[in-house]
């Protein structure tokens, strides 16, 4: 099917309609809320820790550069390659150029976004480098040759009835759905990958300046095999995944785990700070590659800057009634839910994914939930109004806004259209507004406005 | 002008400077059985916590090698004290010496120590500067961890404060290896040890 974001309300009917797919969405989501709420409300400084995660990403952010430059040295210092990309296209070189020195021809990778988000693992296909994902999640939607469906359940949108047939079809194993077996068949595969790997590719869920560290957050091991066992390893983050202090740390562990698994704390974390040369089991050559990629259009402007901010948790996916309804895919961008309609327009082009912030009713859910406290919920708005400044909004639904807007300014004006609307109403006809009615009736006005009632029933109670 | 240049121009000129950095209160487990919170926390994420004496470490170890079937250990350099005992269990083949992670791949089980416990959260920390085997807390089955009663902190914040920045990595175990990718079903052992054994002496 063809995901795009321009085609959201074609695949959001669709994904309506399947009845799979949302029980499939409402078991997970249902799950990981639960358990979400009861183990923030456990802790009696939630509000703080959120307040001071907030203030920690804002004032990094806001001194972006010193911090980068600062990792940069303590990095270097330690040991560690960093490299700089404006691009996809630059990483990607990058990386290649890398593989290429070290003659690999296998790659294993753990879960990132940002190496989603340039497309890292299909250019090393391209280039006769195998290169396997080893996050069971992904590892499914890769045999399934599909997009994640969410930041940090990448298959949650799949039954285990679909991810066994998944596997007989593809691995040619004996079909189960139970979820422990299946777990001990991609085991088996993805051990034999990490013995072999030539290259261990990760993202970066935290980068510390004042130490150089590259932080990363999982569950299964296998970051820790990636980081661990190949010569090689290639890390790459966005510019902003950078902090200052490894003290840090200890904040966003707190509220990382309980918004995006509903977790206390993950059951892995690494902390990398240097190659290890000539010992038994660590990569000789670390690199880092900070990644821009649209990220400083983000910082040019006051309204869009909190949205670097985000530490990728994806609980305003979960806590969203649209993506709760039509799920990741539909958003057509590997960024889905609220912070993706904010990231898609603003980092990857305006125009192809305008629709994006118009997918939203603004209820401020995804605000409530975020760990970082970004306001999303106003910057859809806020989008919106770029939208239409551009002119990129519906000429029709324009020529209606002024209507409007001249009708409230003159009381004769506003009675008459009111009547006329009420008579509309009164007669049971429907108006049609093109892709405004399509999936909304029009609203029914009541039989007599308050004017009338007003004038008619309550001004003498009030004398 | 390159990428770097670039970006860190960019950077700079938006670089505003308003939000001061904000101080974090150490936090330190007070009115609190270091003990007692860090089994709780470990048990509670799927680990099995063992309490024992020093003459007891052979049978508790003898014991978990009956319950988890295991037939190849590999085993860490320790004090004299310790190695004696690990040298008499009672298994097919124990290696202390392997030449490349590919050996312990194909053990059983592990047995390491460890840096910190920390109670806060059930938290393993290994740190390493040596030449130890950073894989051998991933690649088997059954990790078991010997560790000290005086090695349990309250917090990572101390951790840190006792680290600094001097290590070539990190490594914190939370439990055993999990996911919940299909239908938030919780599988143990997915590329890590399905079972986490601390004995605390």
């Amino acid at each position: 099917m063809n995901y795009t974001p321009q085609k959201f309300s074609i695949n959001a009917k669709r994904a309506l309609e399947n009845e799979k797919l949302r029980a499939n969405l409402t078991r997970a989501i249902k799950h990981t809320l639960t358990k979400r709420t009861e183990v923030v409300s456990e802790l009696s400084n939630w509000e703080e820790l959120r307040q001071l995660a907030h203030d920690i990403k804002k004032h990094t952010i806001e001194n972006l550069g010193y911090y980068l430059e600062l990792f940069e040295k303590r990095a270097i210092e330690n040991g560690i390659n960093v490299l700089w990309a404006k691009d996809g296209n630059e990483a990607r070189e990058f990386v290649i150029e890398i593989a290429k020195k070290a003659k690999a021809k296998l790659c294993v990778k753990s879960k990132s976004m940002v190496t989603e988000e340039i497309g890292l693992r299909e250019f090393l296909e391209e280039n006769g480098i195998e290169t396997v994902e080893t996050d069971l999640g992904e590892f499914i939607v890769q045999l399934a040759n599909e997009m994640p469906s969410h930041i940090t359940a990448p298959a949650m949108h799949k039954s285990r009835d679909e991810i066994g047939e998944l596997f007989a079809e593809k691995l040619g194993v004996e079909l189960t759905t139970e979820p422990e077996k299946l777990t001990a068949i991609a085991r088996k595969i993805l051990r034999e990958k990490f013995l072999n790997a030539d290259i261990g590719i990760s993202g970066a869920n935290f980068l510390v300046a004042e130490t150089g560290s590259i932080v990363i957050v999982e569950n299964e091991g296998n970051a820790g095999l990636t980081t661990t066992l190949p010569k090689i390893h290639i890390a790459i983050a966005g510019i902003e995944k950078v902090i200052p202090r490894l003290v840090d740390l200890t904040i966003f562990f707190k509220i990382l785990g309980r918004s995006a698994t509903a977790q206390r704390f993950t059951s892995y974390v690494s902390i990398i700070n240097s190659p290890r040369k000539n010992k038994p089991d660590s990569p000789e050559e670390i690199y880092i590659i900070l990644l821009d990629n649209g990220r400083t259009e983000l910082l040019k402007s006051e309204k869009l800057k909190p949205a670097l901010y985000c530490i990728k948790c994806g609980a305003c996916m979960l806590a969203c009634p649209v993506y709760q309804r039509v799920g990741g895919h539909t958003y057509g961008s590997i960024y889905p839910g609220p912070i993706g309609s904010v990231l898609t327009p603003t980092m990857f082009g305006f125009n192809e994914a305008k629709v994006l912030p118009f997918a939203s009713s603004l209820c401020g859910r995804c605000y409530e939930i975020c760990p970082v406290k970004i306001e999303i919920h106003h910057i859809l708005l806020w989008l919106r109004h770029e939208a239409v400044q551009k002119n990129l909004t519906s000429k029709l639904e324009k020529i209606v806004f002024k209507l409007w807007t001249i009708s409230m300014r003159n009381v004769k004006l506003y009675e008459l259209g009111a009547s006329l609307m009420r008579f509309v109403s009164k007669i049971g006809l429907q108006p049609k507004f093109k892709n405004w009615t399509k999936t909304r009736d029009f609203p029914q006005l009541a039989e007599k406005s308050f004017r009338e009632i007003w004038r008619k029933e309550l001004k003498n109670d009030f004398k | 002008m390159n990428s770097r240049e670039q970006i860190l121009k960019l950077l700079k000129q938006h670089q505003t400077n308003k939000t001061p950095l904000p101080k974090i209160d150490t936090t330190a487990l007070l009115n609190v059985n270091l003990v007692e919170k860090f089994k709780f926390e470990f048990e509670r994420v799927g680990g099995i916590f063992i309490k024992t004496a020093f003459n007891r470490i052979f049978d508790e170890i003898s014991k978990i090698i009956t319950t988890e079937n295991l037939r190849k250990i590999y085993a860490e350099n320790f004090d004299n004290e310790i190695n004696a005992i690990i040298k008499n269990l009672q298994v097919d083949e124990i290696i202390t010496q392997p030449h490349s992670y590919r050996q312990i791949s194909i053990v059983d089980a592990s047995i390491t120590s460890c840096d910190f416990l920390i109670a806060e959260t059930g938290t393993i920390v290994f740190i390493h500067r040596d030449e130890k085997f950073k894989s051998a807390v991933l690649l088997p089955r059954v990790h078991i961890i010997i560790a000290k009663e005086k090695q349990i902190v309250g917090t990572l914040e101390e951790v840190f404060s006792i680290s600094g920045g001097n290590f070539d990595s990190i490594f914190l175990i939370t439990g055993p290896s999990r996911t919940a990718d299909i239908e938030k079903v919780i599988v143990q052992g997915v590329h890590g040890p399905q079972k986490v054994y601390l004995i605390i002496v």
